[in-house]
């Protein structure tokens, strides 16, 4: 499936950057995890919560290059290891809206999509 | 008995007018004061200048190994077929606990362009588009299961029930388009991913920013074609009336209700001009993923002078299906 998925996202990318929408837009690819170094059932993988890669193009993105990196088997993220309320800060920052002041009350508490923060990938942007 | 005039059944009939009377008089005072309905997503400021207008979001759904993509591991190869060292301590997932050999990735990764970033043979076209992708290698998550991680990675939480990012954006953003949806989701051609609905739900936001649905072939949207012998004039005057009596009888509060009559709103702008946001000539494409990419492309281009819209596009894309497609080869397929 992956495969199948290459022609298209290449395309939908080329496409938005000849029609001037890529500047203004902000694509994202990514999963709910990656894989495990290790096999199951002889050629797949189990699921990996630790360390896995996802990626931003297009709407001040700075393109080319690769932040952050996994140990020598892919297992763990090491250095600065992203949640995803650094995930969600940061596109929340693209579109202009700071994290802590998007809030709505329910229930008395006043309710964030990073909950109590995460912290802005700065280094994703040009 | 009665003074003349004020007889029994007289007496009955007008107290029985009198109620009617006081009744209408409260409903026309309501009508009369009722305040037009205000857009729940007319277009707000962000809180400093925006980088990107609009987003997609590629959800590949059920989770392509890093090391078989973009993040090359030249260290499984060494240790292949040998178990992981002990340094790395018990690693337990959802089917397996720690003890299965090294598996080295089958694909081959080249570096690309400017920028030399490696990228497996998986993706021959991705790859050449590497100097505008911005690959963050150490995201994690805290759910070895699917449908809680894919929460998360929409939410923010493990469990459902909380509002999706895309929801969290219009409420910040609102929407410049108001004959488009401002927040759109498109399953892969196959269906709807584990985590289902809760995916792109609003939560406890305004039902109004819950995800709208675009399905495969001629009907993207449930319902909208106008049935046989409906006039658009004559549906505007159903919507006119229901609209009258909903404001009667309708508290400030009922979200959902206002995203149902905004849904009905939305959808006759949408029937009024079809053509705004997809082509009648070119249905949803969606038999196969290509024609489901250019479909979200052309109504992306319709939708270029929206501000805050955001796409979540759900894809299968997953470790199953690189098995599945390494099986050919090797002869066994592995179902994860």
């Amino acid at each position: 499936m992956c495969g199948l998925t290459d022609q298209p996202i290449a395309a939908l990318l080329q496409d938005l950057k000849s029609r001037g929408l890529l500047d203004s837009t902000l694509v994202i690819w990514g999963s709910e995890f990656g894989r495990l170094p290790m096999s199951q059932s002889g050629n797949g993988r189990d699921h990996n919560p630790h360390g896995f890669t996802m990626w931003f193009a297009g709407g001040g993105v700075k393109g080319g290059q690769a932040i952050g990196d996994t140990d020598d088997f892919g297992l763990y993220g090491v250095g600065d290891r992203y949640h995803m309320r650094d995930f969600h800060s940061t596109i929340l920052h693209a579109l202009g809206l700071d994290q802590h002041k998007l809030w709505y009350l329910h229930n008395g508490r006043h309710e964030k999509l990073t909950d109590f923060g995460g912290k802005v990938i700065e280094k994703v942007f040009a | 008995m009665y003074p003349k005039g004020l007889q029994r059944r007289n007496v009955l009939r007008m107290a029985a007018q009198g109620f009617g009377a006081v009744a209408l008089e409260s409903m026309l005072q309501r009508e009369l004061g009722a305040k037009p309905r205000s857009n729940p997503l007319a277009a707000k400021a962000p809180h400093f200048p925006a980088k990107a207008k609009s987003v997609i979001f590629l959800f590949m759904v059920g989770a392509p190994g890093q090391m078989d993509t973009f993040d090359p591991k030249p260290g499984l190869a060494r240790y292949a077929g040998k178990p992981l060292p002990e340094s790395f301590g018990k690693i337990s997932s959802q089917f397996t606990s720690g003890d299965t050999p090294i598996l080295p990735s089958p694909w081959e990764f080249k570096r690309y362009g400017q920028s030399g970033l490696p990228v497996s043979s998986l993706y021959p076209h991705l790859s050449k588009c590497v100097d505008d992708i911005c690959f963050v290698r150490n995201f994690y998550t805290e759910s070895v299961v699917h449908a809680p991680a894919m929460y998360q990675v929409q939410s923010g939480r493990i469990l459902m029930g909380y509002p999706s990012m895309g929801s969290w954006v219009t409420y910040g953003l609102g929407s410049e388009s108001e004959n488009l949806p401002a927040y759109v989701v498109m399953p892969q051609p196959e269906g709807t991913p584990e985590g289902g609905t809760p995916m792109w739900s609003s939560g406890f936001l305004p039902a109004i920013h819950q995800g709208t649905t675009l399905r495969g072939g001629p009907n993207p949207v449930l319902n909208l074609k106008l049935p046989e012998g409906m006039t658009p004039q004559r549906q505007r005057r159903t919507l006119d009336f229901l609209q009258k009596m909903n404001d009667l009888d309708t508290e400030e509060t009922d979200t959902e209700m206002a995203a149902r009559i905004s849904s009905y709103e939305l959808a006759f702008r949408m029937q009024s001009r079809p053509r705004r946001w997809i082509s009648q000539r070119n249905p949803m494409r969606r038999a196969s993923f290509m024609g489901w990419i250019k479909s979200l492309r052309k109504s992306l281009e319709r939708a270029a002078c929206s501000h805050g819209v955001w796409w979540n596009a759900g894809c299968v894309s997953c470790s199953y299906s690189l098995v599945e497609a390494r099986s050919a080869s090797s002869g066994t397929l592995t179902k994860t």
